[in-house]
């Protein structure tokens, strides 16, 4: 197996690549001959074959012992002392990867096949869905930092791409550019991040492609960080900036704060996509590469300081607003902002086998409730404000119970996977040596957030009465009615709720598989001196939270439905603050946008006066000239130009002979000229 | 200075090559400017040939022989392709009357 | 100075070489000039036989005298009434004097050049192995490979291009 591996290892990268470029070059005239089925066939057959590849690696870096397998192409770039290899590393880490990413890619695109049903542009989604399976498989296995960049280049613009999917809107195409712009200030980071990472590994080993080493290969990036010990840039801890810089862009990728805005207008695109890309993989990127990075984070305090307050600070943050937000959709994203910040304090505390656990639930019950709110919206017909649902959990009862599955494992309630993956992380939090108590405060009460406003959806979309307009099974009225969804979207949805709740049994607290699995890539992250009576309490008050958020929400929204207006009213001030996400976006506006709109007013105001002023004074200056000049001209300048032109015409008129037009005469004069040349070369 | 020696190959070359600059500069029809072509590249492939037995010591230069071939090959396909067209276009091949390019 | 039988034919084959492409100048009639031409390719064959490459010599029948006579004899047959050949293939004499006089500078620079040349020791032929054919391949698909699929590519594009343009027909 593990030979397989090392030799046909790039076919898991290869093969999404391949669908998305079947998709994409033929498969305009395929869905014209057969219909818009076999491009979808093609895209499920390439992820599926990617899928068992990938089970085949994980088996291989299972039996190796978590040693890491490489599986090296070709020689990709060799320039100077820059080497860079095609190359895919499998180990513990990354094999979990991209079993998340092809298995819940797989349910995905077989979810699409019926979502995007009758679609003008079934064919270019999956060919972008492909390419985007295809460029985060590459963010993973890359072998080297450059590769990963490739990937991760690549993730941005396939989740570009796949926002503006129906760009005939302007709104998803300003959704779109969004996304892309925020991304760019992450990717810039990033990318400064990677050439400090470079200088600083050179000057320190000044070893080179010369010898055959690949500089930013992981491996040997691993084994070399020690080298950036001591040295400083601008009095600052190099591992410091390197690292910060970094973050910039995982921030960007994985929508922290302040780079969190894209990702609730990303939900523009289809769900599955925002499924697939906005909650299970992409968004992880940033996760990743702090995990795939952890020797030289773990090298700066500062940096998983500052890693592990953002991140805190973002869950805490973006829960808040999820609490108050109507969209179906933009309820998740927010949900996965504030995730994805439990997942970067986990990465802060040190504790990255933690972090990558909560990645793995994560992209699970996620992706199980995106899908589950993409049937919601589909059997709606494209309604998705949750005021106006309700009361759907006795027509869809597939839908309704894998939602309600999922919600319970991301509000945290025990045994399910979101309890044990959260509760890992809030207790290294809590004990670890980085952590601190307040850090765990701080994920307690947007554990309780989080319960609070995954039972408001739950409530609001299958509870209660229908509030649509549009009759249920067993109801008489009009329209169209409201069906429970075909075998194609609820089946992923039953598979997605499967391992939501049995997913966490692999990071059971005391012996947790996943974290011995993840060791030889991320380290072992040991919790010294905390007994078992505390974690078991910290545990307990969780899930008090957890299920005081809960009862709070049904509280005010299934007992005392007239409660929340109440609320609203009398704390109007905070709630028109959460309820317009804390102006961020406008404030964003005002500086960013608005700095430049005034900018350029700046620029005309200085044009239309300071320099239309100059260019009047001297037109005016050149006028007076101009005057004397006429005069000037007429007597004098006026006879000499008639010469010249005269004796122009006369050698344009013998230059004209020459013009012939014929090829051969031009070769001619060519010919005498290079004969020329050469006789006088000779002579002298 | 040996019969069978470099120099011999070399002048041969430059016979070809000087019959065939002036074929091609010098005639009216159009196959026999093409003609002219065909010789200044079958001058160049012995020239490569020569230089490859005799100076570089391998066979490089009988590689760049066998491209010059090909290309020859497929230059006098597009080149009968041409005159058809031009023939069918101006009903002559005569290259004094092809003017066109005078503007 | 006598010479061995391989000398002469040497010579003879460079005579065949040369001499009719003196005739592809100076011949009116196109067909004669075409067979003139002909001989020419066959001559050049032959003097690939003496550096030792045969397979550039076969190339050279097959796709010479195979494929690029015949097609000028198409291309001829095509274009022009048979019975006014005598005065085909004219030569225009405002040309071909500058011309004549420039080739045979150049011609004159460049023989005098080839004599004054010291070349390194001729005839050395340990380094070309005898039978080329493998290690051409070699070559062709290892070091130059790229090459080698571009000119493939080239060659579609001419084989495609040429329908083309034939085809087209220009009202």
């Amino acid at each position: 197996m593990r030979a397989f591996i090392e030799t046909y290892g790039y076919l898991i990268v290869l093969l999404p690549l391949m669908g998305a470029a079947i998709n994409g070059a033929l498969g305009r005239r395929l869905a014209a001959s057969f219909g818009e089925r076999p491009g979808g066939y093609i895209a499920c057959l390439s992820v599926a074959g990617s899928f068992a590849l990938s089970l085949a690696a994980f088996t291989a870096v299972l039996s190796a012992g978590g040693e890491a397998i490489v599986n090296r192409a070709y020689v990709w770039v060799e320039v100077g002392n820059l080497r860079a290899d095609v190359a895919f590393l499998f180990d513990p880490l990354s094999a979990v990867m991209i079993l998340i990413i092809t298995g819940v890619g797989l349910l995905i695109h077989v979810y699409s096949t019926a979502y995007m049903k009758g679609d003008e542009g079934y064919y270019r989604y999956f060919s972008y869905l492909n390419l985007f399976v295809f460029a985060m498989l590459l963010l993973v296995l890359g072998e080297n930092a450059l590769l990963m960049f490739i990937g991760w280049e690549g993730v941005g613009l396939c989740s570009y791409l796949l926002i503006g999917f129906w760009f005939s809107e302007s709104r998803n195409a300003i959704a779109a550019n969004k996304a892309f712009i925020v991304n760019r200030i992450g990717d810039f980071g990033f990318l400064v991040g990677l050439f400090l990472l470079y200088w600083l590994v050179f000057e320190g080993t000044g070893a080179g492609a010369s010898e055959g080493v690949s500089l930013l290969s992981f491996t040997y990036l691993a084994a070399n960080v020690h080298l950036l010990e001591g040295v400083t840039i601008f009095g600052v801890g190099a591992a410091t900036v390197v690292c910060l810089a970094l973050f910039i862009g995982a921030a960007g990728k994985s929508a922290q704060i302040p780079l969190y805005v894209w990702l609730p207008d990303a939900m523009a695109g289809p769900t599955p996509v925002s499924a697939l890309i906005h909650a299970a993989t992409m968004v992880t990127a940033g996760v990743y590469m702090i995990g795939r990075l952890n020797p030289l984070f773990s090298m700066s305090p500062v940096a998983l300081a500052v890693v592990a307050v953002i991140g805190a600070g973002t869950a805490l943050f973006a829960a808040t607003m999820g609490v108050l937000e109507n969209d179906i959709k933009k309820v998740l994203a927010y949900s996965t902002v504030s995730q994805l910040g439990y997942m970067f304090l986990a990465m802060g505390v040190g504790a990255y086998s933690a972090g990558i656990f909560h990645l793995l639930t994560h992209a699970f019950f996620k992706a199980c409730l995106f899908l589950g709110a993409g049937s919601v919206i589909i059997a709606m017909h494209h309604e998705q404000d949750i005021r106006r649902m309700g009361g759907l959990r006795s027509s869809m009862p597939r839908t309704s119970a894998t939602f309600i599955i999922a919600a319970a494992s991301i509000a945290g309630l025990p045994p399910l996977s979101g309890f044990f993956s959260k509760d890992e992380i809030l207790w290294s939090a809590f004990a670890s040596g980085h952590g601190h108590p307040a850090l765990w405060l701080v994920g307690l009460l947007t554990a309780g957030l989080t319960a609070f406003y995954m039972t408001r959806l739950v409530v609001l979309v299958f509870f209660g009465k229908n509030r649509s307009g549009e009759p249920q099974a067993g109801e008489e009225g009009h329209g169209e009615g409201i069906k429970e969804s075909p075998a194609a979207i609820t089946v992923p949805l039953i598979v997605l709720a499967f391992f939501s709740v049995t997913a966490g049994f692999v990071g059971v607290p005391g012996k947790s598989l996943i974290a011995g699995f993840l060791e030889p890539a991320l380290g072992r992250h040991e919790i010294e001196g905390a007994g078992h009576a505390l974690e078991y309490a910290l545990m307990a008050a969780s899930v008090l939270t957890a299920l005081g958020g809960a009862g709070l929400a049904v509280l005010l929204y299934i007992r005392k439905p007239e409660l929340p207006g109440l609320l609203a009213g009398k704390f109007a001030l905070i709630y028109r603050l959460v309820y317009r996400k804390y102006y961020v976006d406008e404030i964003y506006g005002l500086i960013f946008v608005e700095g430049t709109k005034a900018l350029a007013r700046a620029s005309a105001f200085f044009d239309k006066y300071a320099v239309d002023l100059l260019v009047n004074l001297s037109g005016l200056l050149l006028r007076v000239q101009s005057r004397i000049a006429g005069w000037f001209d007429d007597r004098f300048i006026d006879g000499m130009v008639n010469l010249l032109a005269d004796s122009v015409m006369g050698c344009g008129d013998l230059a004209r002979r020459v013009q012939t037009g014929r090829v051969q005469a031009y070769i001619l004069v060519l010919l005498l000229a290079v004969a020329g040349g050469i006789v006088i070369k000779a002579i002298i | 200075m040996e019969i069978i020696g470099i120099q011999s190959y070399l002048v041969i070359g430059q016979i070809l090559f000087a019959a065939g600059l002036l074929t091609a500069v010098s005639k009216r029809n159009i196959i026999g400017i093409f003609m002219g072509i065909e010789l200044i590249l079958n001058s160049a492939a012995i020239n490569f040939a020569a230089f490859s037995k005799f100076t570089a010591v391998s066979l490089e230069g009988q590689v760049f022989s066998m491209f010059i071939i090909v290309l020859a090959a497929a230059e006098a396909a597009i080149a009968l392709a041409l005159l058809l067209a031009i023939y069918k276009r101006y009903d002559d091949i005569n290259a004094d009357n092809l003017t066109t390019l005078k503007l | 100075m006598t010479l061995e039988l391989r000398e002469m034919v040497f010579i003879a084959t460079a005579l065949l070489t040369t001499l009719p492409a003196l005739l592809v100048v100076f011949s009116r009639n196109i067909l004669y000039s075409a067979f003139a031409l002909f001989f020419t390719f066959l001559g050049t064959s032959g003097l690939y036989f003496f550096l030792g490459a045969e397979f550039l010599a076969i190339t050279q029948v097959v796709v010479y005298i195979g494929g690029v006579s015949v097609i000028l004899l198409f291309a001829i047959l095509l274009t022009r009434d048979i019975d006014e050949i005598k005065k085909t293939n004219t030569m225009s004499l405002g040309r071909a004097v500058p011309g004549g006089v420039a080739v045979l500078a150049i011609s004159a620079v460049f023989i005098y050049a080839i004599g004054e040349t010291k070349w390194a020791a001729s005839g050395d032929e340990t380094g070309v192995p005898a039978l080329t054919v493998k290690p051409l391949g070699d070559l062709l698909l290892n070091k130059y490979l790229f090459a080698f699929e571009v000119v493939s590519v080239l060659l579609l594009a001419v084989l495609i291009g040429s329908l083309v343009i034939a085809r087209r027909s220009v009202k």
